[in-house]
């Protein structure tokens, strides 16, 4: 894996690292090249729960890197999407965690994952529509989704940045922590649940982002499809025995 | 000799193997090595063991270590169990399976094996299974880092363990190895039957003696040296600890063993190309199974009615009675194992013919998964010195979960597959009583059982009963944090008294409502 990306595994978390700081970490080909062998390293390791994504250098990530697409270079990745994620996130959780801007594709890297804690410097935006282009690696299918609807159009028609505290006021983050502090607290979160049942976790994340899709008429056969497994799982065995005999559970992921 | 058809399925080879510490030829073999070694003898029993090519099929029961999350042993394990058996036999089957957890598995791969050759899928079944839990424990205390783990990648039919038995909310709280469930079913039935603690003892004793008293003639048994009276297998004494409530150590099926037990099940047809002698033909006459849900789930706590149902659907099926028997063995993991079978076909505990072939699992051994498979050899041997008798193996898997019963003989008999589909679908006509996870207020006791450590102090207590407002059934539990409220049990005056339950996060808990203290 090329040093554009860095990851690092401790203790069941994951922490990939988007490094090109000379260029505010925007993507080129390599990177999302990174990211996706990233991803395919965290939804196939048994002994990887959760991961974090974020940036080098107190900035998250500033979009597709303009130098390298005007060479002929896009940074997209067949049936993955931009940065090789935002079309095909992973089964297990992925966390965002944001110093400095996300920007425009940046931005939508950050909405792809499942939780995102920033600093309370940190913005959010897809300045696209500014230059005549659009947000189209998720910005503006996911906006309507995890924000108001008049502030996803207000987002998406003017191209202006959204601060920390108001993206937290609006539930589009988590936490806002003091600058330079993202990264710990985002592995705080993940260290919770890297302590959880692991298929719990990973069935429990595929209910919540697929129902989204689901009729009322059908959710309930639908999930039960999904989460069947898990009621007669080892693990959940070992999950109520460890409850019985006061121990942490020791989790097989079946 | 009537004429039976060339796929009649017919049992031409049987064995068992034991290995303890003090043998001199002890070999420390592995679950794979000493389920091997009952293979190959029953191959040599089978008179195939030069022509095993012939095996299309392995069939295997599941080691202990295998069969939950919690009890992965010290020494690794192979990834295909039954392929692992093959690679020592230098066989490669066609087929190779692997057995869900439960004691009533060997009857059903037996079942199973018929099956396969009626319909033409097999000519040659080998059927095996074993443990080494004796030996497992004594490389550990010699601090051994002895490497069992092998694999292969060969093809194999993986049942997996099965983890259903129990709910979570059993499990949580603290029924969470199989004495304690079998406690809570024993005292339920006592409780249900208005027996005294005292006098159900007693009756557990003579209903063990006889069994104690095979074992102690089987050289293959792990208790040869000593044949218990009734008051012997109650007494808590020296060797005879309290491990939970109502089970001193010696009513318990002893898994610290090392043994195997193999079968070989071909076709007629190929019995006749083999010229295996008639003699040594033993015919499946009559089999059926049946399960039950988890025990809270249950209409009565001390009752498993899947065992009545398939005794009397076997003996129905091999056109015959309990006084046609002539050999029996039922699964005696614990008392109620046996109880619970017996009083469901009207035998009594001092029946003449012996309730068992071998000793039993707490004298002659309770290798895990695969006691039937040793029940079934011996009766298999049994029945080819008693020419024209009849025998019936009855196992038991899980916690009363499962019920698995075959009827024996060398008696020639034609073969017809029956898959007891219509006695699951009886057993799912019953009614339970509703169940509340979170109950609060006062209730009765249906059943209770009690842990104890190794110096014989109680240590937690889980009840299972009713809420006197609602009727609904519920668990609780109290640890040693209720030195008062497990007083009651170690007295013995818990039977009639009423509880007071309150849920929390941490689980139900309870008191006694007239708990008056007694220090």
């Amino acid at each position: 894996m090329s040093d554009v990306v860095i990851t690092e595994v401790n203790d069941g978390v994951m922490t990939i690292t988007l490094n090109r700081p000379e260029a505010k970490n925007a993507v080129n080909l390599a990177m999302a090249e990174g990211v996706a062998a990233a991803i395919d390293e965290l939804d196939s390791n048994d002994e990887i729960r959760v991961a974090i994504l974020t940036g080098s250098n107190n900035t998250f990530c500033s979009g597709m890197d303009l130098k390298a697409f005007v060479s002929g270079e896009v940074p997209y990745i067949k049936g993955r999407g931009f940065a090789g994620l935002t079309e095909s996130p992973p089964a297990k959780p992925l966390i965002a965690a944001v110093e400095g801007y996300a920007l425009a594709g940046g931005c939508e890297l950050a909405m792809v994952c499942d939780l995102i804690i920033a600093a309370d410097t940190a913005k959010f935006g897809v300045p696209e529509v500014k230059r005549g282009l659009a947000a189209a690696a998720g910005g503006l299918l996911r906006f309507p989704r995890q924000l108001p609807y008049r502030v996803a159009m207000e987002l998406a028609l003017t191209g202006d940045f959204m601060d920390a505290g108001r993206a937290r006021d609006l539930g589009f983050i988590n936490e806002t922590v003091p600058a330079g502090e993202a990264v710990s607290a985002a592995q705080a979160l993940a260290a919770k649940i890297a302590g959880n049942g692991p298929l719990a976790v990973k069935l429990s994340k595929q209910v919540v982002r697929d129902s989204q899709d689901w009729s009322t008429d059908e959710m309930f056969g639908r999930q039960q499809d999904i989460l069947q497994p898990v009621f007669v799982s080892e693990d959940a065995m070992e999950g109520a025995i460890a409850f019985a005999e006061k121990r942490a559970p020791n989790w097989k992921g079946r | 000799m009537p004429f039976v058809a060339a796929n009649t399925p017919v049992i031409v080879g049987a064995s068992q193997f034991t290995e303890r510490i003090n043998d001199p030829d002890y070999a420390m073999l592995s679950p794979v090595a000493i389920t091997a070694r009952a293979a190959e003898l029953a191959l040599a029993d089978a008179g195939m063991a030069d022509c095993r090519a012939h095996i299309d099929t392995l069939m295997t029961t599941r080691i202990f270590e295998d069969s939950a999350p919690h009890l992965e042993g010290p020494f690794g394990r192979s990834n295909n169990f039954p392929r692992s058996v093959c690679q020592r036999l230098g066989m490669t089957p066609e087929t190779a399976i692997w057995a869900t957890s439960g004691g009533d598995t060997p009857q059903k791969l037996v079942t199973e094996a018929c099956d396969r050759i009626w319909q033409g899928d097999s000519k040659a079944v080998l059927v095996s299974g074993g443990e080494a839990l004796s030996t497992t424990r004594f490389l550990q205390k010699q601090g051994s880092d002895v490497d069992w783990s092998e694999g292969s990648n060969e093809s194999v039919v993986d049942r997996k363990p099965t983890l259903d038995y129990a709910t979570h909310d059993e499990l949580m709280h603290g029924l969470v190895s199989p004495p304690l469930f079998y406690g809570i079913m024993e005292n339920a039935r006592r409780i249900a039957a208005g027996v005294d603690v005292k006098t159900w003892a007693d009756q557990m004793g003579a209903l063990f003696a006889p069994f104690a008293a095979v074992a102690s003639k089987n050289p293959l048994a792990a208790q040869r040296d000593r044949a218990f009276s009734p008051a012997d297998l109650v007494t808590i004494e020296t060797g005879n600890r309290r491990v939970v409530d109502a089970y001193p150590q010696r009513l318990v099926a002893r898994d610290q063993v090392n043994q195997s037990a193999a079968l070989v099940v071909i076709s007629t047809a190929l019995a006749d190309e083999l010229n295996i002698p008639t003699e040594n033909r033993v015919y499946l006459h009559g089999q059926a199974t049946a399960g039950e849900l988890p025990i809270t789930l249950r209409p009565e706590l001390g009752q498993a009615p899947s065992a009545g149902l398939a005794l009397r659907r076997a003996l129905e099926r091999a056109n015959c009675n309990t006084d046609d028997i002539s050999y029996f063995d039922f699964y005696s993991c614990f008392p109620i194992a046996v109880s619970n079978a017996i009083d469901a076909i009207g035998l009594s505990g001092d029946d003449p013919r012996g309730l068992t072939v071998t000793g039993g699992l707490p004298f002659f051994g309770g290798p895990g998964n695969s006691y039937s498979m040793h029940a079934l050899a011996e009766m298999v041997t049994c029945l080819r010195v008693n020419p024209g008798k009849f025998g019936l193996v009855a196992a038991n898997g899980g916690l009363l979960s499962k019920y698995a019963a075959g009827i024996y003989a060398t008696t020639p008999a034609a073969y017809e597959p029956y898959d007891s589909a219509d006695l699951q679908e009886e057993m799912s006509k019953q009614t339970a009583p509703d169940f509340e996870k979170n109950p609060s207020g006062e209730g009765r006791l249906e059943a209770y059982t009690v842990a104890y450590d190794r110096d014989g102090q109680p240590k937690a207590a889980t009840i299972v009963g009713r809420l006197l407002a609602s009727d609904a059934r519920f668990i609780a539990k109290v640890g040693r944090d209720a030195p008062t409220v497990l007083d009651v049990f170690s007295r013995d005056e818990a039977d009639d008294r009423s509880v007071m339950v309150t849920p929390s996060e941490l689980g139900n808990s309870f008191i006694f409502c007239d708990a008056v203290t007694h220090e």
